[in-house]
């Protein structure tokens, strides 16, 4: 889709009666939506709700879009404030990067390639977990679906650099639990 | 270089966001646990990138419009309710006013008499006539009032589809 077919889509959507065009817009973002706030959410029973609630916001906010930025760029804000709110709720689910079953510390430089990479994936995701809020969200956006250090940079209102620093930060964090 | 500098810059080197310098290299080539580190950052990097997102369950849109259509009832009913709530203070309002009118007016009554019956110990004319039409009228006028608003505003709350036709 291109810019002026999404403009066309959000005027569409902003009169608030076309369910078509709202429904348009949610099939163009859901897996977008879904899959980040799978990865950033602390509750998996809770991904559907706030998958939805994004939506909801979306279009609570959407007469008030003034378009300024990228339509994109917004869900991303508001996926990251309902994943932030949903966090600051919750308590904090035991992910311990040791598991306690005797199994030591990873190499993530010295594992045989098939079973490796699944242990050192399932070893991540527990990392990721424990990362600061802003981190995990530069990480599961940037790798999840690709979405470039520029649109991050608009989304989070920050420097393009510093998103880059941040998200080397948030590796380097990742790499240090994994091997410590 | 030191391995403060070079662990400063592997993250960044991995990811392919700055091209290794030479002093970089040969830090590596010669450091092992250097190396060993920005093998470590290189799987990091892969295990990222080959990381899947769950896609959004078939009914999901679905889901997400009826959520909004729910949403939206639930705004309705409150708007519903608050304006019914209005309408029944306002009609208690005028009630009260009314009663307190017609009140007054039998007040006003006992006070002309009162004028009436001075006048006439003086043999004059009374200077007032006993009048209750007054009251009458203003109360008249008040629910009139009371329910043009009420016509004003349920007109206002028809959908506009309904309004147009």
């Amino acid at each position: 889709m291109d810019e002026s077919d999404e403009q066309a889509l959000l005027e569409r959507c902003r009169g608030g009666q076309d369910e078509a065009a709202f429904g348009e817009l949610v099939e163009r973002y859901k897996d977008l939506v879904y899959g980040m706030v799978h990865r950033l959410s602390r509750d998996r029973s809770q991904v559907d709700d706030l998958a939805q609630d994004v939506f909801l916001k979306v279009h609570r906010g959407l007469p008030y879009f003034r378009g300024e930025a990228k339509l994109s760029t917004w869900i991303y804000r508001i996926v990251f404030n309902v994943c932030s709110q949903e966090r600051s709720r919750t308590r904090p689910v035991e992910l311990p990067l040791d598991p306690g079953d005797g199994r030591p510390p990873i190499d993530p430089g010295r594992l045989d390639a098939a079973f490796g990479d699944f242990e050192l994936r399932d070893r991540l995701e527990r990392a990721m977990a424990e990362l600061p809020d802003n981190y995990r969200f530069l990480v599961a956006a940037h790798y999840l679906k690709g979405v470039d250090y520029k649109a991050l940079a608009e989304a989070l209102d920050i420097p393009i650099g510093t998103v880059k620093t941040h998200l080397h930060r948030a590796k380097r964090l990742l790499r240090e639990r994994l091997t410590s | 270089m030191t391995c403060a500098d070079v662990r400063d810059l592997i993250e960044a080197v991995a990811a392919g966001d700055e091209p290794p310098s030479p002093a970089f290299e040969a830090h590596v080539g010669a450091c092992s646990a250097c190396a060993a580190a920005l093998e470590a950052a290189r799987r990091v990097e892969r295990a990222l990138a080959a990381f899947a997102a769950p896609p959004a369950p078939p009914q999901f849109s679905r889901n997400v419009l009826a959520a909004i259509r729910r949403a939206r009832w639930q705004y309705d009913n409150r708007v519903d309710r608050a304006f019914n709530l209005a309408i029944l203070a306002g009609v208690a309002i005028v009630a009260v006013a009314a009663v307190s009118l017609l009140n007054l007016s039998s007040v006003s009554r006992v006070l002309l008499a009162g004028i009436e019956a001075l006048a006439d110990a003086r043999n004059q004319p009374a200077p007032w006539t006993r009048d209750s039409s007054v009251p009458i009228a203003l109360t008249t006028m008040m629910f009139a009032t009371a329910f043009g608003i009420w016509w004003w505003a349920e007109r206002r709350s028809e959908p506009r589809e309904e309004r147009a036709q």
